[in-house]
């Protein structure tokens, strides 16, 4: 295995040379940086106990060794708080998992990228944004968190567009994927509690999802006929949900007036997701007009269908729908669909 | 353009004397007789890259 030692150097820069030195040598996502002089790296790796030389695996595409260092030194660039790095260190953790595929993720032509949601108490110290816009720009820590991911992808991994990172056309999402949940005005448990955690942990879960889809209903005012129109945008031919079937998932990001309508109707997480597990299919004869028909990946019973009205689902079962609350006033929501060859890691952030 | 990242790869992980077998790209989309040369195609390449030192 080659490994190139990384050697600190002291030089004489101001910033602004040093981000144009960085974009030469293709060591950012075109954005400016936070040169990561030691004392600021050093800030980060003061947050956590783990030994800065420890190594956490190797990344995809490029099978380089992750340390906690290199994590630290992308963190300083992406413009974190040192109260983030525990949450990127744990999200780095979570990637490298083999359930992730992170291979998959990073090398694919798909406009993959990793959703990360932080749940659990530290969310509100930092103040991981889970409100109004929440998706977009405006709030430190969902951009420089989701940042500091994607530099880690580059630059450890290899991540790079059109060398190592094939995306036909990528997306925004590239640039930083980062949200909060809105566990104060949700009307169930949070996410990560749904996942086997407890309400006090402190939880990242990375979901290797594509840009949320928009789901408009301004007129609905019962659970089904919001969530016929979640399950409506989770169904598209162009999807690549459903078509490697045992890893396909579905995340279903409520806004909080659509999650209490829902709720209002007496729904539980569980009724949601069993809802959407049941309406968001296509009938066999459509699947065959595209995506990935022919090369698709299905379990035996799927296989052997031959009436052609047949309604199929798109994920294996109703745990494959993952549902959560974020958002501000209005009736929106959103459908992330996986990449459907990735499964969403969750795990603690250490120490915060 | 894939050849580059399996290159890349294969640097990676230091085995870059391995013969590499090339298919064209696109693969998907190709009619089947596309698909039927392409893999002629590759089987040669393999005999090759076996019967090579």
């Amino acid at each position: 295995m080659s490994q190139t030692e990384a050697t600190p150097r002291e030089l004489e820069l101001d910033e602004a040379a040093v981000y144009d030195e960085f974009v030469r040598r293709g060591w950012c996502d075109g954005l400016p940086i936070v040169p990561p002089t030691p004392e600021r790296v050093q800030a980060m790796l003061a947050t956590v106990s783990a030994d800065p030389a420890r190594p956490l695996g190797l990344m995809p595409p490029l099978w380089r060794e992750c340390t906690v260092e290199k994590i630290a030194v992308n963190t300083v660039m992406a413009g974190c708080l040192p109260e983030y790095f525990p949450v990127v260190l744990a999200a780095t953790q979570a990637l490298l998992e083999p359930a992730f595929n992170l291979y998959g993720v990073q090398a694919t032509t798909h406009p993959v990228a990793p959703l990360l949601v932080l749940n659990g108490p530290l969310a509100e110290r930092i103040g991981m944004h889970s409100g109004s816009g929440c998706f977009g720009p405006g709030f430190r820590a969902n951009a420089t968190i989701g940042r500091a991911i994607r530099l880690v992808l580059m630059n450890v991994g290899g991540g790079w567009p059109g060398r190592h990172d094939m995306a036909t056309q990528g997306s925004p999402a590239k640039f930083s994927f980062a949200i909060g949940e809105a566990e104060g005005v949700s009307p169930w448990a949070p996410l990560h509690v749904s996942r086997g955690f407890t309400a006090e942990q402190n939880v990242v879960t990375m979901y290797g999802g594509e840009p949320p889809h928009n789901v408009n209903d301004h007129v609905g005012t019962t659970a089904a006929g919001i969530l016929n129109n979640v399950a409506d945008v989770a169904a598209t031919l162009g999807s690549n949900v459903g078509w490697y079937f045992s890893q396909s998932q579905l995340l279903v990001v409520l806004g909080p007036e659509h999650a209490a309508t829902i709720a209002s109707d007496g729904f539980t997480r569980e009724d949601v997701q069993r809802f959407v597990f049941e309406h968001a299919r296509l009938p066999l004869g459509r699947l065959k007009l595209g995506g990935m028909w022919g090369i698709h990946d299905w379990p035996l019973w799927m296989q052997k269908v031959t009436d052609e009205s047949a309604m199929l689902p798109l994920v294996p079962s109703p745990d494959d729908v993952l549902v959560m609350v974020a958002g501000g006033p209005g009736k929106h929501s959103a459908v992330v669909p996986n990449c459907t060859f990735s499964r969403a890691v969750s795990r603690v952030v250490d120490g915060a | 353009m894939f050849q580059k990242l399996a290159l890349s790869e294969m640097a990676a992980l230091g085995a870059t004397t391995l013969p590499l077998l090339v298919v064209q790209h696109p693969l998907g989309g190709e009619r089947p007789d596309g698909v039927s040369r392409r893999a002629a195609q590759a089987v040669e390449q393999l005999g090759s890259l076996l019967g090579a030192p």
